[in-house]
């Protein structure tokens, strides 16, 4: 009975698996050879001493050992899906010689100690690997080596155990004498077999795996009985080293189920937002990565959907308001981080996306329209813009050392804890937050509040904030549209405009723009009392070799795709800034 | 609880910290001992750490966790006979825990710290009318003193004793000690990297006038 079950399990399963792979691809990644081999030689960072001294004592770490094998100056792909019925993934190497391939896995599977021994057949147009354990399968030609995988797994759901019915029988004893025989109608699990559950669940879960097995191979077989094509996509950049993509909705889908699997012990699951809506607004995220010499760089490009890439798109092109420009520090700050979004169109869009992405058949989307509306119609959405137009800035100039008053204890003579004020030197960051508002009356207002409260101190032309001395003394500024928040008041009326002229630029382009200048944040927070004196020597070193970190975003979208790009700079140029990062780590952990 | 707080040293190992032990002892062997763990000095990098909630793969308790601490010890104690007037004290502004309770003699006083360090018939206090005796041993996190990056953190914190008593005190054993004015408290106090490496450092044979 039990063999019938377990027959009838499989059939399903292999019938499941009889319905053809999906095309369609969920993630794509590709490692640029081609490229990359042309910026620096990958021989020389496989042997690099970093690598060498990680890899020595670990056999199986041989690196060169693979790179021997592969062709390095081409593509080598991966690519899969995990949102289909079927979900799997392919990796695709170019190699350099099938029997160089097939003498490495021989030679593997010799020095393989385990029970289950790999199997290797060559076929005429390709020669087929499977990994003793079933769970790999590679293919490979004389140009190319696929791992393929169908990443399904066998688990405890999928297992059922046999199910038998329990009749009992049970006898009332005293007076009166009666026989009462009940049937117990709830099937019981067969307990009798407890102690072969899991070794039953074994047998089904080895079963399942060799049909798996089986799947892979007529899959490989596929790929290569009439000459194997490398996969592309037009979804990648062949134009980065390292360039991925993953298909937001499927991810989304992917991580929907996964919650949806919890929420069933909430009652709040149904008003979650499902894939498909939030699938609807972003297609698809690209991550790609660039190494030359003097830079590292990584995009990262979300395509929306076009009635969400207009409505970005209307967010990100705002006018700024030139006022703020003139509170720019003047000399280039630590860092800085500056963001000039259209807050009028974002509040006018709010309701409408809110309502695509909370939109289900629980809470339809009529229902949802009703709030929105009435939200809409409360909110004025240019009177609100004008609290928060959306220029923001913020500065990081300097640390200095200020003395702050703090409360501590000392021993009197007889080692009696004393409360004692103390006047300490405490490092702390100078900085200021840059904001517009062209409210009329709001901010001068909220100010004069601060003010009747005592929060708000005047001092001349800006107000300080009561009992913010540990920060040092934080102050609030206006200057028409402009609103400064900060402790540093000498760095908001700037002597000349060169650094702003500079962001003025970059700002033509870019609703957003950052960056972090290393050797000066590294400078200064060695001065300060935080650092120990073996971090700042390592610091040091890290400011010989990058200068800084950059991040922009341009306002506009090219193809319904917004990019984020963020670039760290070296200081060298001499050579690849793989091979640069390599030497600092080796430097670093050598001490 | 010195465990629960050598712990909290080894996660909090950012910067300054000092560990105070201060026992007041009387002639009947009872008195008060309070445990105090501060991290004011490294206030910045505790709150960094508390936030991150992980140091170098380490957990770092929460607020909350470390309320509950505090108040898992205040129960676990207040069954131990002869200990009375228990109470905690967390300030999260400064990062300064206290304990503080009384003993009415120095068994239920060695309990109390067997408890917390998860050992069993431990002496860490002895005494009597003519003298007083502080026998350390601190439970050490492993591999924390192999650390090289920590020791520069360690050796910047204190852990200190301050022992008051009724009589005058005539000598005490370990040199590093100090006599207050009135002679009636000795102070010791050494670096946390030496007292871990060597817990006898903090060890203490107090002689006192009857």
């Amino acid at each position: 009975m039990k063999q019938i079950f377990t027959l009838l399990i499989l059939f399903t399963f292999s019938l499941a698996y009889n319905q053809a792979l999906s095309k369609k691809q969920d993630y794509f990644v590709q490692f640029n050879g081609s490229q990359l081999s042309k910026k620096v030689n990958v021989a020389e960072v496989l042997n690099h001493s970093v690598l060498k001294n990680y890899k020595d004592g670990k056999a199986y770490l041989d690196i060169n050992e693979y790179a021997n094998l592969l062709k390095l100056d081409q593509k080598i792909t991966v690519h899969g899906n995990y949102s289909d019925s079927i979900p799997y993934y392919q990796i695709t190497i170019p190699i350099k010689s099938r029997n160089d391939i097939k003498t490495f896995l021989l030679k593997k599977n010799q020095v393989n100690d385990s029970l289950a021994k790999a199997t290797i057949e060559d076929f005429a147009q390709y020669s087929l690997y499977n990994s003793g354990d079933k769970k790999t399968t590679i293919g490979w030609n004389d140009n190319y080596l696929v791992i393929f995988g169908l990443t399904k797994k066998y688990n405890y759901n999928d297992y059922k155990p046999l199910v038998v019915q329990d009749t009992t029988t049970t006898v009332a004893v005293g007076d009166p004498v009666e026989i009462a025989v009940e049937a117990n109608e709830e099937p019981v699990v067969d307990t009798t077999s407890t102690d072969n559950y899991y070794a039953n669940f074994q047998k089904e879960q080895m079963a399942f795996d060799s049909i798996q097995s089986i799947h892979q191979n007529r899959f490989i077989k596929s790929l290569f009985e009439n000459g194997f094509t490398a996969p592309v996509s037009d979804k990648v950049n062949n134009n980065a080293d390292i360039s991925s993509w993953i298909d937001y909705a499927s991810a989304m889908s992917g991580f929907n189920s996964a919650y949806m699997a919890l929420a069933q012990f909430t009652t709040y699951n149904k008003f979650f937002p499902t894939q498909k809506n939030l699938g609807n607004f972003v297609k698809g995220i690209n991550l790609d990565f660039y190494f030359d010499n003097d830079n590292a760089r990584v995009e990262e490009i979300v395509e929306y959907s076009k009635s969400v890439a207009d409505i970005v798109s209307s967010i990100n092109t705002r006018k700024i308001n030139k006022n703020i420009f003139n509170h720019f520090p003047s000399q280039k700050p630590l860092g800085y981080m500056t963001y000039h979004i259209n807050t009028k169109a974002a509040l006018e869009s709010f309701p409408g996306l809110s309502a695509e992405i909370f939109s289900n058949t629980f809470l339809f989307k009529e229902d949802i329209s009703v709030v929105t509306d009435l939200i809409s119609t409360i909110i004025d959405e240019e009177a609100t813009a004008t609290l928060f137009d959306g220029d923001l800035s913020m500065f990081l100039y300097d640390f200095t050392e200020r003395e702050v008053t703090v409360k501590t204890f000392e021993y009197d003579e007889n080692y009696e804890q004393k409360s004692v004020e103390k006047k300490i030197k405490k490092s702390i960051p100078l900085f200021s937050v840059i904001f517009t508002s062209t409210h009329p009356t709001f901010a001068d207002k909220l100010i004069q509040l601060g003010v009747r409260k005592k929060v708000l101190v005047a001092k001349g032309n800006y107000y300080e904030i009561i009992g913010t001395q540990e920060y040092g003394n934080l102050f609030i500024f206006k200057d028409k549209d402009v609103i400064i928040v900060g402790n540093s008041i000498d760095n908001v009326f700037p002597k000349n405009d060169s650094f702003s002229k500079g962001i003025k630029k970059e700002l033509k382009q870019n609703y957003f723009s950052a960056k972090v200048n290393v050797e000066k944040l590294v400078e200064a927070y060695g001065k300060s009392k935080e650092a120990k004196t073996s971090e700042i020597e390592k610091l040091n070193r890290l400011t010989q070799q990058f200068t800084d970190v950059t991040l922009y975003s341009a306002k506009k979208l090219v193809d319904d795709k917004l990019k984020f790009e963020l670039k760290l700079n070296s200081a060298k140029a001499d050579k690849n800034i793989i091979l640069q990062t390599l030497d600092l780590i080796e430097e670093l952990t050598s001490n | 609880m010195k465990k629960i707080f050598a712990l909290c040293c080894c996660l909090f190992l950012t910067s300054c910290f000092e560990i105070t032990e201060r026992i007041k002892y009387h002639d009947d062997q009872s008195g008060e001992y309070t445990l105090m763990v501060d991290f004011s000095k490294s206030w910045l990098k505790t709150k960094s750490a508390i936030w991150l909630e992980e140091v170098d793969g380490v957990k770092i308790p929460n607020e909350q966790e470390i309320t509950q601490k505090l108040t898992d010890f205040k129960s676990k104690v207040s069954k131990i006979e002869g200990i009375s007037n228990i109470t905690t004290k967390t300030d999260f502004d400064s990062y300064i825990f206290i304990i503080k309770l009384d003993y009415q003699n120095l068994k239920a006083l060695n309990e109390v710290v067997n408890t917390l360090n998860k050992q069993k018939n431990q002496i860490h206090f002895n005494g009597n009318t003519k003298s007083f005796e502080r026998i350390a041993s601190y439970p050490i996190p492993e591999n924390l003193l192999k650390d090289e990056k920590k020791k520069e953190d360690l050796e910047k914190a204190n852990m200190i004793s301050i022992y008051t008593f009724d009589h005058d005190i005539l000598a005490t054993s370990n040199a590093n000690s100090k006599i207050s004015k009135n002679k009636k408290t000795v102070f010791l106090k050494q670096s946390m990297y030496s007292v871990l490496k060597k817990s006898s450092l903090m060890n203490n044979n107090i002689q006192l006038n009857p």
